[in-house]
C-alpha cells in the first residue's frame, strides 16, 4: 500500500512538474514565435516592462493577484545620471556586436524590429519597429507588421523599405557587419506593403525574432548617402536616446530622443564616463562624482553595501578553461577529469568572489538559459578521486600553463591564480604557471592566430546575451571549430549540436539533444568547468530605479526617474 | 636664428622618422590588428576580409612605403578601432595633456625656484636642510603612489576633490600635484646647487665688496646666471612631460593623449599610434625650439655667437 | 644640446653643496651616506637570502585566510604584515619582492653604464660621424616617452625580468653616454692626455689608461641615481601590468594588486609603497653623498 501511495504521489508530482515546466517554457516562448505580441497585453512576469506612448508600464500584481500593467512614469521627468563604466565601444557602430557594453549604446540610440526584454531573467520578445509578427505556412517565413506613422529624426519614414535596406546591408558580407552571423540564415526580405515585411530563412529558425532584436533599423537614404563610417560618427536613430556627444575612450552623453519610437526615458541626461581602472572607478563612486558604476570588484561589495545600492546578476555565461588536448598527458580523458575533480568551485565563489556567482554545472550556460540541461551536473570537488585518476593515467611531475585574460572577466586574474594553486595540490602536478594576457594578446590566443600558442589551460567566457541560449557556445566544441580547435572531437556530439540548432527552443527534442551532447561533453571533459561569474554594479541609493537585466544591461530608460 | 630653425627642422624630421620607424616595426611584429578589430564574435573569414581591407596582407615593406607616404602627407588614415580619422582624435586629446603638463610644470617651477633659493641662502640653517631633505624624499616617491594615496585621502575620505576626469576646475589639482612632485623636488635641488655655486663665484664677492646689497646680487645677477643652465633642463623635462603623463592619466582617468596611445599599442591601432607618435615628437621638438630661443635671449654670449 | 649641460645634473638634478663643507653640517648628516648604504646592504642581503630565513612561501595561497589585517595572530598562523587578496603572506612577498627590485636596479644600471659609457667613449674618441650618430640617437631617445616604447616591447617579447631589464637599459643608457662623452672630451683637452699622446701612446690602451679612470667617479655617481630611477620605473611598469609574471612577487605588482584594496585592506599596497620609497630614498641619499666625494666638480664640464 505504502509503495502504491508513494508511487501515486510521485506520479502526480511528476505530472505537475511536467505540466508546470511545459507551461513555463511555453510562456517564455510565446512571444518569440507568437502570432501577435501587442503592447498593453497582459504581462507574464513581475519585473517585465513595456513601452507605450512615452510611458513605461511595469508589471504589477493587483490586490486580486492578477498581473496587469501599471503606469510607471512619464518620460523626461528625471535628472542627470552619471555612469562610470570600465569600457565603452570605440564607436557608435550599430552592427558590430550585441553583448554588453556594445548593447548599452545600440539599445539606447537605435531601434530594431523587436526588443528583447531581459528584465525577468528570460528573454521576452517585445514590439519595437515591428508591432506584431507571425510565422507563415512552411515555418521558414515570417511576416512583420510595422509600427505606423513614425519617422527618423531626419524625416525619413520608418517603414518596410528601411527594414529591408538595413537588414540587407548587414547580410552583405562585404560590409563585414559583426552581427551578420546572427541573421545569416535570412535568404530573402520582401516589402509587402508600406508597413509589412516578409522575411524568409534558409531553414526554420525559431529564434529569428529574438535575433532581429539585436539588428537596428536605420534611415536608408542617409545611411547610403553618408556611407557607414560617416554615419557612425553622427548616427541617426529612433531609440529612446540621442548621442549628443561622444569622445571615444572618455565619455558618451545621451539625451532623450524626440523621435523615439515608443518611449521617452526618465532621465534628462545620461553620461557614461569611461574609467578603466577599477580603483579609480570605485573612488569615483565613493567620492560622489559618479551615480552608478559597473564591474565592481567583489571585495569592495561588503564595504559598499553600507552606503550604496549593489546590484548583481549572474552573467549568462560560464567561466571555464578549454583544455588543449591535442597531445601529451592532457590528451588522456582521465587527466582532464582529474583536473575537474581538483577544483573546488564553492571555494572560488565563497573566497574569491565574496559569495557571488554560482557553481557551473558541467555546462556552458547557467540554468536560466535555453539549452541548459538539468541532468548534467558538476564534477564534485574530490581530491582523492582526482589523485586516483591521475595515478591510473600514469601521470606524474606534470607542468601546466594557465592562460588568463586580465580585467576582462570579473576577478579573472585572481581566479586563475586560485585555480592554479588548487591544481598544484594534486600529487601528480608540479607547477601551474599563470600567464596573464593583455586583451589583444588574449584575442590572438583565442583565435589561435598570434605568436603565442594556446597553452594547456585557457580561461574564457562568452556572454550569451541577448539570445540567452546555449547553442552558440556548445558549437565551439564541435570537431575542428574554426576558431576553437583544441583537439576535442566526437562525431556523436557534432551530430547532436547540428540537430539541436535546427529545432525550436520550445521543442523538447532540442532540449534532449542538448542534454545528450552535454553528457558527452562532461564525459570527454575538454573543459575545466569553473563558475558562473557575477556581474556587479553599484549605485548611489538616491539613484532611482537602478536596475540591471539578466543580460547585464543597465535599464537606461527608467533610471533616474 | 635661421640656422637654429633649420637645424631644429632637421631634428624634427630625424626624430619623427626615427621613432616612427622604430615603432612601425615593433608594433607590426607584435601581432595582428585584425583580431582586435574583429572582436570576439567574428569568424575566420571575417578576419581575412578585415585584413585585406586594412592592407595587412601586403608585405611589410609595401606597408612601410605606404606609411612613409602617410607621414609625408600627414594623413594617417582612420583609426582601426574608433573608425574615425586618427589625427583629429589625437588633436582632440592633446589640449588635455598639454593643460595637465603645463599646470604641473608651472606648479613645479613656482615651488622649486623660491624653495631652491631659500634652501641655498639658508643652507646652514635647519629650515634650509629641511627643504633639502623634503626634496630628497619627493624624488624618491613614484608619482603614481602619490596619486593613489591622494585620491584615497582627498576624494574618498574627505570628498574635497574629484577623483577622475577633467570636468570641474578643481579636477586638475591632484593630477598636477602628483605629476609635478618629482620635478619639483629635482628642481628645488638644482636651483639650490646652482645658486650656492654662483654665490661662491668671484663676481658675487666683487659685488659685495663694491657695496651692492645682497638682494640685488642674488636676484638680479645670480638668477640671471643660473637661468641659463636651468632653461636647458626645463626644455628636456617639458618634452618628457608632454608624453610622460601616461601613468598619471591612468590613475586619474584623465582624458589625454597618453591613455589613447597606450590603448593604441595594446589594440595595435597603427594609424592612431602613428598619428600620436608624430604629434608627441612635434611637441617635444617645438618645446625644445622655444627653449633654444629663450636660451639665447637669456644668454647674450650665445646670441652674439649665432649672429 | 648635449654639451650645454652636464649629463649628471640633467639627469638627477641632485648636485648638493659644493665642497668644502661648512661647519653647519651636522655629523649625522655627513653620515647619512654610509647609513643609507648599510641599510641598503642589509635590505639587499635579507631579500636575496629570503629563502633562508623567511618561513612562508611567498606564493603560497590560503583562501581561508584572505585579507587578514597585519599584526593579527590567527589560530596557529600569524601574518606579521597581514595577507593579500589570495591569502598570501604580505611580509614574505615583501621580502622576496625586494629581490626583483634590487636585481633589476643593479643589473639595469650596470648594463646601461657599460653600454652607454662605451658608446660615449667612442663618440668622444673618434668624433666624426660616430659622434654625430650617437649623439643624435641620444637626442631622439631623450625626446620620446619611454612608456609607449616599453609597452610595445613588452607586447612583443612578453613580460619578464629580462624584458624589463632590456627595456630599461634601452631607455637608460643615454645619460651615461652623454656623461662619458662630455667627460672624455674634457679629459682629452687636459695636459696629461696631451702628454700621453706626445709620448706615443694611442688606441684603446690610451683610452683605458687615461680616459676611463678619469670618468669612473662621475659614472659611479650617475650609476647610483640610475639604480633609483630603475626601481621607480620597474614599479611603474609593474603597476601598468607590464612587469614580471604573476608568480614572482615584486613591489610594483603588489602595489598594483593592492590598489583595488586600499579602502578595504590598506596593508597590501601600503607596505610595498613604503618599501619602494625607503629604498629609493636611501639610494638617492647615498648617491648624493657619493657625488660629494667622488665627483665634486661634475657640473663644471
Amino acid at each position: 500500500m505504502a509503495t502504491k501511495a508513494g508511487f501515486a504521489k510521485k506520479s502526480v508530482s511528476a505530472v505537475i512538474t511536467f505540466v508546470m515546466a511545459f507551461a513555463v517554457l511555453t510562456a517564455f516562448n510565446t512571444s518569440a514565435s507568437a502570432n501577435t505580441a501587442v503592447a498593453g497585453a497582459k504581462c507574464t512576469n513581475l519585473k517585465e516592462q513595456e513601452y507605450v506612448n512615452n510611458t513605461v508600464l511595469i508589471c504589477k500584481a493587483t490586490k486580486k493577484g492578477k498581473r496587469v500593467w501599471k503606469k510607471y512614469f512619464k518620460g523626461g521627468s528625471g535628472k542627470t545620471v552619471t555612469i562610470g563604466i570600465g569600457s565603452l565601444p570605440p564607436s557608435l557602430e550599430a552592427y558590430a556586436a550585441s553583448a554588453p557594453p556594445r548593447s548599452f549604446i545600440v539599445g539606447a540610440i537605435y531601434s530594431a524590429l523587436t526588443r528583447v526584454d531581459l528584465s525577468t531573467g528570460t528573454p521576452i520578445v517585445k514590439p519595437n519597429v515591428a508591432d506584431s509578427w507571425s510565422q507563415e505556412g512552411n515555418s521558414k517565413t515570417w511576416v512583420f507588421n510595422l509600427i505606423q506613422g513614425k519617422t527618423f529624426p531626419n524625416g525619413e519614414p520608418v517603414n518596410a523599405t528601411a527594414v529591408k535596406a538595413s537588414l540587407e546591408w548587414v547580410l552583405n558580407p562585404a560590409n563585414r557587419a559583426g552581427l551578420r552571423a546572427k541573421i545569416s540564415e535570412i535568404t530573402r526580405i520582401e516589402v509587402m506593403s508600406e508597413y509589412k515585411v516578409k522575411i524568409t530563412t534558409s531553414a526554420p529558425r525559431y529564434l529569428l525574432p529574438r535575433a532581429l532584436g539585436t539588428v537596428p533599423i536605420l534611415p536608408p537614404k542617409e545611411f547610403a548617402a553618408k556611407g557607414a563610417a560617416a554615419f557612425w560618427r553622427a548616427p541617426v536613430g529612433t531609440g529612446p536616446f540621442v548621442a549628443t556627444s561622444f569622445t571615444p575612450n572618455v565619455e558618451l552623453v545621451l539625451e532623450p530622443n524626440p523621435s523615439s519610437l515608443r518611449v521617452v526615458p526618465a532621465a534628462t541626461k545620461i553620461v557614461f564616463k569611461v574609467i578603466p581602472e577599477d580603483a579609480s572607478r570605485m573612488s569615483g563612486l565613493r567620492s560622489g562624482g559618479l551615480d552608478v558604476v559597473n564591474k565592481v570588484p567583489t571585495d569592495d561589495i561588503a564595504s559598499l553595501r553600507r552606503s550604496f545600492a549593489v546590484n548583481s546578476i549572474i552573467e549568462p555565461a560560464t567561466y571555464h578553461m578549454s583544455i588543449m588536448a591535442k597531445s601529451g598527458p592532457l590528451a588522456d580523458k582521465r587527466v582532464r577529469q582529474a583536473l575537474n575533480f581538483a577544483v573546488d568551485k564553492q571555494a572560488l565563489i565563497d573566497r574569491v568572489n565574496s559569495g557571488l556567482g554560482s557553481i557551473a554545472q558541467a555546462q556552458l550556460v547557467p540554468s536560466n538559459l535555453t539549452g541548459y540541461c538539468r541532468e548534467v551536473t558538476a564534477y564534485p570537488y574530490d581530491m582523492k578521486k582526482a589523485n586516483d585518476l591521475m595515478k591510473q593515467a600514469g601521470v606524474s611531475n606534470l607542468k601546466l600553463t594557465f592562460q588568463t585574460s586580465t580585467a576582462y572577466i570579473t576577478n579573472d586574474v585572481l581566479m586563475a591564480q586560485a585555480i592554479a594553486q588548487m591544481i598544484e595540490r594534486l600529487d601528480a602536478v608540479d607547477k601551474v604557471e599563470v600567464e596573464v594576457l593583455e586583451f589583444s594578446k588574449f584575442l590572438d590566443v583565442y583565435y589561435l592566430r598570434g605568436a603565442i600558442p594556446r597553452k594547456d589551460l585557457f580561461a574564457w567566457r562568452m556572454s550569451s546575451s541577448p539570445d540567452l541560449d546555449a547553442g552558440v557556445q556548445m558549437a565551439r566544441y564541435t570537431t575542428n571549430y574554426s576558431t576553437h580547435n583544441i583537439g576535442h572531437s566526437d562525431p556523436r556530439y557534432d551530430e547532436l549540436i547540428a540537430k539541436a540548432s535546427s529545432l525550436s527552443t520550445r521543442s523538447p527534442a532540442r532540449t534532449r539533444a542538448f542534454c545528450e551532447a552535454g553528457k558527452i561533453l562532461k564525459e570527454n571533459a575538454p573543459i575545466l568547468w569553473g563558475i558562473h561569474t557575477p556581474d556587479i554594479w553599484a549605485g548611489k541609493k538616491a539613484t532611482k530605479r537602478f536596475f540591471i537585466d539578466a543580460g547585464g544591461n543597465i535599464d537606461l530608460v527608467s533610471i533616474g526617474n | 636664428m635661421l640656422r637654429v630653425l633649420g637645424s631644429r627642422a632637421l631634428q624634427l624630421i630625424l626624430v619623427v622618422l626615427g621613432i616612427s620607424t622604430l615603432l612601425f616595426f615593433l608594433v607590426r611584429v607584435s601581432g595582428d590588428p585584425a583580431l582586435a578589430v574583429a572582436g570576439s564574435e567574428a569568424t575566420t573569414e571575417d578576419i581575412e576580409i578585415i585584413r585585406e581591407s586594412l592592407g595587412l596582407n601586403r608585405s611589410i615593406f609595401e606597408q612601410y612605403f605606404a606609411f612613409l607616404i602617410k607621414l609625408a602627407t600627414l594623413n594617417f588614415g582612420d583609426s582601426y578601432i574608433y573608425l574615425q580619422p586618427s589625427m583629429p582624435l589625437i588633436l582632440e586629446a592633446l589640449p588635455s595633456t598639454l593643460y595637465l603638463s603645463f599646470v604641473a610644470f608651472a606648479l613645479a617651477m613656482l615651488v622649486a625656484i623660491p624653495a631652491g633659493i631659500f634652501a641655498a641662502v639658508k643652507r646652514r640653517n635647519a629650515s634650509g636642510r629641511f627643504i633639502l631633505s623634503m626634496s630628497m624624499l619627493g624624488q624618491s616617491i613614484p608619482p603614481f603612489i602619490i596619486g593613489i594615496f591622494m585620491i584615497l585621502v582627498f576624494s574618498v575620505w574627505l570628498q574635497w576633490l574629484p577623483s577622475f576626469g577633467n570636468e570641474q576646475p578643481t579636477s586638475i589639482i591632484m593630477p598636477a600635484i602628483a605629476l609635478s612632485a618629482v620635478l619639483m623636488a629635482r628642481h628645488t635641488r638644482l636651483v639650490r646647487a646652482y645658486f650656492i655655486e654662483e654665490m661662491n663665484r668671484g663676481y658675487v664677492r666683487t659685488g659685495k665688496s663694491l657695496g651692492f646689497n645682497n638682494r640685488r646680487i642674488r636676484f638680479k645677477h645670480i638668477l640671471r646666471n643660473i637661468s641659463v643652465p636651468m632653461l636647458s633642463l626645463i626644455g628636456i623635462d617639458l618634452g618628457k612631460f608632454v608624453g610622460g603623463a601616461v601613468i598619471i592619466e591612468a590613475v586619474f582617468a584623465w582624458p589625454g593623449i597618453g591613455s589613447l596611445m597606450v590603448n593604441a599599442v595594446k589594440a595595435r591601432d597603427y594609424p592612431m599610434l602613428e598619428a600620436g607618435v608624430f604629434t608627441v615628437a612635434v611637441m617635444v621638438v617645438l618645446v625644445n625650439l622655444i627653449v633654444d630661443l629663450l636660451y639665447q635671449f637669456v644668454d647674450p654670449r650665445l646670441r652674439a655667437k649665432v649672429n | 644640446m648635449s654639451q650645454r649641460m652636464s649629463a649628471f645634473s640633467f639627469f638627477v638634478g641632485a648636485k648638493s653643496d659644493a665642497l668644502p663643507k661648512g661647519p653647519g653640517r651636522k655629523k649625522w648628516f655627513r653620515q647619512a651616506g654610509p647609513i643609507s648604504l648599510a641599510f641598503l646592504g642589509a635590505a639587499a642581503l635579507l631579500s636575496f637570502g629570503a629563502n633562508l630565513w623567511v618561513p612562508q612561501d611567498p606564493t603560497y595561497q590560503d583562501l581561508l585566510y584572505r585579507l587578514v589585517p597585519p599584526f593579527e595572530i590567527g589560530e596557529g598562523v600569524s601574518y606579521l604584515l597581514g595577507t593579500d587578496q589570495l591569502g598570501r603572506d604580505v611580509f614574505s612577498r615583501l621580502v622576496h619582492g625586494g629581490k626583483v627590485s634590487f636585481a633589476v636596479g643593479l643589473a639595469t644600471a650596470t648594463l646601461a653604464m657599460l653600454i652607454g659609457g662605451f658608446l660615449g667613449l667612442i663618440a668622444a674618441y673618434f668624433r666624426g660621424w660616430q659622434e654625430a650618430v650617437i649623439l643624435r640617437v641620444v637626442d631622439i631617445q631623450t625626446a620620446f616617452p619611454f612608456l609607449i616604447v616599453a609597452i610595445a616591447i613588452v607586447s612583443i617579447v612578453g613580460a619578464g625580468v629580462n624584458t624589463i631589464i632590456f627595456t630599461l637599459v634601452i631607455w637608460l643608457w643615454t645619460p651615461f653616454a652623454r656623461l662619458a662623452h662630455a667627460k672624455s672630451l674634457s679629459v682629452k683637452e687636459s695636459e696629461f692626455y696631451r702628454a700621453a699622446i706626445s709620448s706615443g701612446r694611442s688606441g684603446f690602451g690610451l683610452v683605458f689608461q687615461h680616459i676611463v679612470p678619469n670618468i669612473t667617479g662621475a659614472m659611479m655617481v650617475v650609476w647610483t641615481f640610475v639604480v633609483a630611477q630603475t626601481i621607480i620605473a620597474e614599479s611603474s611598469m609593474s603597476y601598468l601590468g607590464l612587469g614580471v609574471p604573476l608568480s614572482t612577487p615584486t613591489w610594483g605588482s603588489m602595489l598594483s594588486e593592492g590598489r583595488n584594496y586600499l579602502e578595504t585592506a590598506w596593508w597590501i599596497a601600503t607596505f610595498p609603497a613604503v618599501a619602494i620609497m625607503l629604498t629609493v630614498l636611501c639610494v638617492n641619499v647615498f648617491g648624493d653623498w657619493l657625488s660629494d666625494r667622488l665627483d665634486p666638480q661634475t657640473k663644471e664640464i
